[in-house]
């Protein structure tokens, strides 16, 4: 048993330190990571254009023609401009669903039995 | 578009794949053309062996994967560049977008190198950077541009636009343009937007109208700025709106671009005939054969040829006058388009389905190349009318065509179990071209099954615009506004076209018009030239026959004609008749006042007419009796009461014939002129307004004039009388000379 409750201590302690080590951390990252966000976000604002950048490929691999690094695939428009913006919240816009995953009224169904959706994707003329 | 599972492959047409292919060149990428209808990533979906996608292969019969090649094309991801980028390459992008070279589409549309190579055609495509674009660190530096172009947005908008609405977004068309505004600039966007709908950092719901056609999400319907957004407050530097002279109720029930685009100046598809074959040249790709579109004009239009053969941005000039709709409680332009089509009538079923476009392009395409032995019955379909494209319109074309559309699905292997082909003309459909049976659908609609587009772009100039040559652009007998001839049925059995007016369309039955355009035309000008001819008769028949004089005795003891209640009464009526008259003259003619100022006078006139309605009803009850018509009256209007030269004595008691006259049309006018101006305040009937209006001004013109006949009488034609009208007595003689049996009655009293 005291054998026991020996090991027990010399597991529980490093657990605990690593926690206590571990607790500043997590705090830091908790308050920087919204400042850092706004501040990215407006130091985009301020340039109101976009900066200098690389192109990357779908894998998010830089492509860089000057230097002869991965020239022979297309560029990403995704991984590219997805660096800074929120692809995934932008791509939510109804230009990009056309009408995708939106719910058809009953009426719609029953008067369009070719309908998937009420959009261009799947919809109508 | 084919469903996500399918049981055969006779159940899928058209494809996401497909889908990704055709309309992608319009669309930007991201959504349906990037992810399935599971949330997978199409292109590594495919390159996934344990999914066991096969290119071009059936796939499980996946709606998403049917014969498709994603591993290979990649998907078209949203390309950000299409719209923030000056000088874009759309067409590049649409080059290799038909190439099925989905995923190099964006590379070669921002133009950062040239793309060799084809999936279509089996050659793995490969890139050529172009180095002039990149700096010395292999880093980019783009002309991307935060807010759109009206460029960018138009690669897609400006050929789709010009079929469903004749839109053309060109500084010769459209005021806005003109005057640089940006498309972006009504259709606010993120944290540019004013609507919280739509409102956010990198929120991409632009903002979007209303239109009658279009369902997808229409939760965000009308979260653009509106006309009155900028046009009441001068935002942007715009035009505040005055509309002097028009009545505000114009602006409850008729929509700013029903005035401001008063002419369309390009085509747009008016039908839409998906039953024959379109042979005009042009044509690209051939499966849009199926479709023959008509214009406004009800003529044969070739839209694919023009918009293959005219440079972008470039349109035909053709002039038009929208149709006039109801929609939303407004009336609104409206282009509605008429279709004709086969469809597929499931017993028990509310809705209509359509075979697959492509079997009807490949019966069609077969019938051609040999008429006489591929679907024989297509030779009976014939150019009735000679205008150049063939029309299924007699019932001997309709079999014909029902049964080859049955023979050729029975071809494919279809049992048509419970179903039968049927002919669809606009709101109706046939099994046989004998019997019709009717389709539901919505007013402004020629049929559920043909789309309808709300005008709002190409605005003219102000000056242009419907009413700025006065009421009679719109409420004249030659208006086009109610009047002209629009499309009701594109042919008979003859192939002649049927049409109605618009008015009929709106609703508005011809007696309301014929007495709409007498107010205006006709009544309009009666009052504004004859008030004054009224005014000018009493002047000389003041100067000519003169005032009916009396005898004034020096020891006269007057008499006491109308008590102060009375007189109280008839003061109210008097300046309530004077303020009526002034604000519904005002508001009548077309007098540049604003809409606040017209507005105002409504109101004014609305309490007003409620007060004098209500002293009508007293000075009716007090003097009822004394107007009531005895036989010696008669005797009176036979001599006119000598007001035409007679100066001998009149027998009347307390009023004379003429004043019973007046207060007897004074009760009926003032009973009309109320029950139709409660019509035109609280009715909902546009055909009963209008009716209504025009009483009230017919009505209140003669009341006007036997009002100025009456005071007339009542003070220089009769002197002595405005004394018992202000003071209540009037002298023996007057009354002597003006009551005569009144004026015995007081005596014996005394």
């Amino acid at each position: 048993m005291k054998t026991y409750d020996r090991l027990n201590r010399i597991f529980i302690l490093p657990v605990i330190l690593s926690f206590v080590i571990a607790i500043p951390a997590f705090a830091q990252t908790a308050s920087s990571d919204p400042v850092k966000t706004v501040y990215e976000e407006a130091k985009q604002d301020a340039l109101g254009i976009c900066p200098s950048i690389f192109l990357r490929d779908e894998n998010g691999n830089i492509i860089n023609p000057i230097s002869g690094v991965n020239v022979d695939v297309p560029y990403s428009p995704k991984k590219t401009c997805g660096e800074c913006h929120d692809y995934e919240k932008i791509t939510k816009g109804y230009h990009f669903l056309q009408g995708k995953g939106e719910k058809m009224t009953k009426n719609f169904e029953q008067t369009y039995p070719w309908c998937t959706s009420p959009g261009q994707y799947g919809g109508r003329w | 578009m084919a469903r996500k599972n399918n049981e055969s492959p006779l159940k899928i047409d058209f494809t996401s794949f497909i889908f990704t292919y055709k309309c992608g060149v319009c669309h930007p990428g991201g959504g349906a053309a990037e992810y399935d209808r599971n949330g997978n990533r199409y292109d590594q979906f495919a390159a996934d062996p344990k999914n066991g996608i096969i290119p071009r292969g059936e796939n499980n019969l996946d709606g998403d994967y049917f014969k498709s090649n994603w591993a290979e094309s990649g998907v078209l991801e949203a390309d950000c560049l299409i719209c923030h980028l000056k000088d874009y390459n759309n067409k590049k992008r649409k080059k290799q977008i038909q190439s099925f070279n989905f995923r190099w589409a964006a590379t070669a549309g921002a133009g950062f190198g040239e793309i060799q190579g084809s999936v279509g055609q089996g050659k793995k495509p490969k890139v050529t950077y172009d180095l002039t674009i990149f700096r010395k660190d292999g880093k980019v530096v783009l002309p991307v541009i935060k807010e759109p172009l009206n460029e960018n947005c138009l690669f897609c908008h400006r050929e789709t636009d010009w079929k469903k609405r004749g839109s053309s977004y060109n500084h010769r068309t459209d005021v806005h343009i003109r005057a640089g505004l940006r498309c972006v600039d009504c259709h606010l966007t993120g944290r540019n937007a004013e609507d919280i709908r739509i409102q956010g950092r990198e929120e991409h719901q632009m903002g979007k109208g209303d239109d009658p056609g279009n369902f997808v999400r229409d939760d965000l319907d009308n979260t653009l700025r509106r006309c009155e957004d900028c046009h009441l407050k001068g935002v942007l530097n715009a035009p505040v709106i005055k509309h002097k002279d028009l009545p505000p109720q114009h602006l409850t029930k008729i929509a700013c671009q029903t005035c401001h685009i008063p002419w369309r100046q390009v085509k747009a598809a008016l039908v839409q005939d998906a039953s024959v074959f379109n042979n005009s040249p042009r044509i690209e790709p051939p499966s849009k054969r199926i479709w023959s579109f008509y214009g406004p004009d009800i003529r044969p239009w070739n839209y694919y040829g023009d918009s293959l053969s005219y440079p972008e941005g470039l349109q035909p000039s053709f002039q038009f006058r929208p149709v006039l709709g109801w929609y939303k409680g407004k009336i609104y332009p409206l282009n509605r388009v008429y279709t004709l089509w086969v469809g597929i009538k499931t017993k028990g079923e509310k809705g209509i389905n359509q075979p697959y476009m492509k079997d009807i392009f490949m019966m069609w395409n077969k019938h051609m190349a040999d008429p006489d032995n591929n679907f024989p019955q297509l030779k009976k379909i014939q150019d009735d009318n000679l205008d150049g494209f063939p029309e299924v319109d007699r019932a001997e074309e309709i079999q014909a065509l029902l049964a080859a559309v049955t023979l050729m699905l029975k071809q494919k292997g279809d049992t048509l179990e419970g179903k039968d082909v049927v002919f669809v003309d606009g709101d109706r459909f046939t099994f046989d071209g004998f019997e019709w049976e009717s389709i539901a659908k919505k007013p402004y609609e020629y049929s559920p099954y043909g789309s309808v587009f709300k005008f709002s772009h190409d605005i003219t100039p102000a000056k242009n615009a419907l009413g700025a040559g006065g009421c009679t652009d719109c409420h004249g007998s030659n208006s086009d506004f109610f009047f002209k001839e629009i499309m009701a049925k594109p042919f008979n059995e003859q192939g002649k076209h049927l049409t109605e007016n618009n008015a009929s369309f709106l609703g508005y039955s011809s007696v309301a018009l014929g007495l709409m355009t007498f107010q205006h035309e006709t009544l309009k000008p009666l009052m504004f030239w004859g008030l004054p001819v009224i005014f000018v008769l009493l002047i000389l028949h003041y100067v000519i026959i003169g005032p009916n004089r009396f005898d004034q005795a020096t020891n006269d003891i007057p008499l006491l004609r109308f008590g102060a209640w009375e007189r109280v009464i008839h003061y109210c009526l008097l300046v309530l008749f004077l303020v009526l008259s002034i604000t519904g003259l005002l508001t009548f003619f077309t007098i540049p006042f604003s809409s606040d100022t017209i507005e105002w006078l409504n109101t004014i006139h609305r309490y007003c007419g409620y007060l004098f309605l209500l002293n009508i009803l007293l000075v009716s009850s007090i003097w009822l009796k004394d107007a009531i018509f005895t036989k010696y009256d008669l005797e009176w209007l036979k001599k006119f009461g000598g007001y035409f030269g007679y100066r001998g004595q009149l027998p009347s008691a307390r009023f004379n014939a003429g004043q019973k006259i007046f207060f007897w049309i004074a009760f009926l006018f003032a009973m009309i002129l109320g029950a139709t101006g409660l019509t035109i305040i609280y009715s909902e009937d546009s055909n009963l307004i209008l009716i209504a209006s025009c009483l009230h001004d017919g009505v209140a013109f003669i009341f006007i004039v036997a009002v100025m006949v009456h005071i007339y009488l009542s003070t220089l034609a009769n002197p002595g009388t405005l004394k018992g009208i202000f003071e209540g007595k009037v002298s023996r003689a007057w009354a002597k000379k003006h009551h005569t049996i009144w004026e015995a009655n007081n005596i014996e009293k005394k």
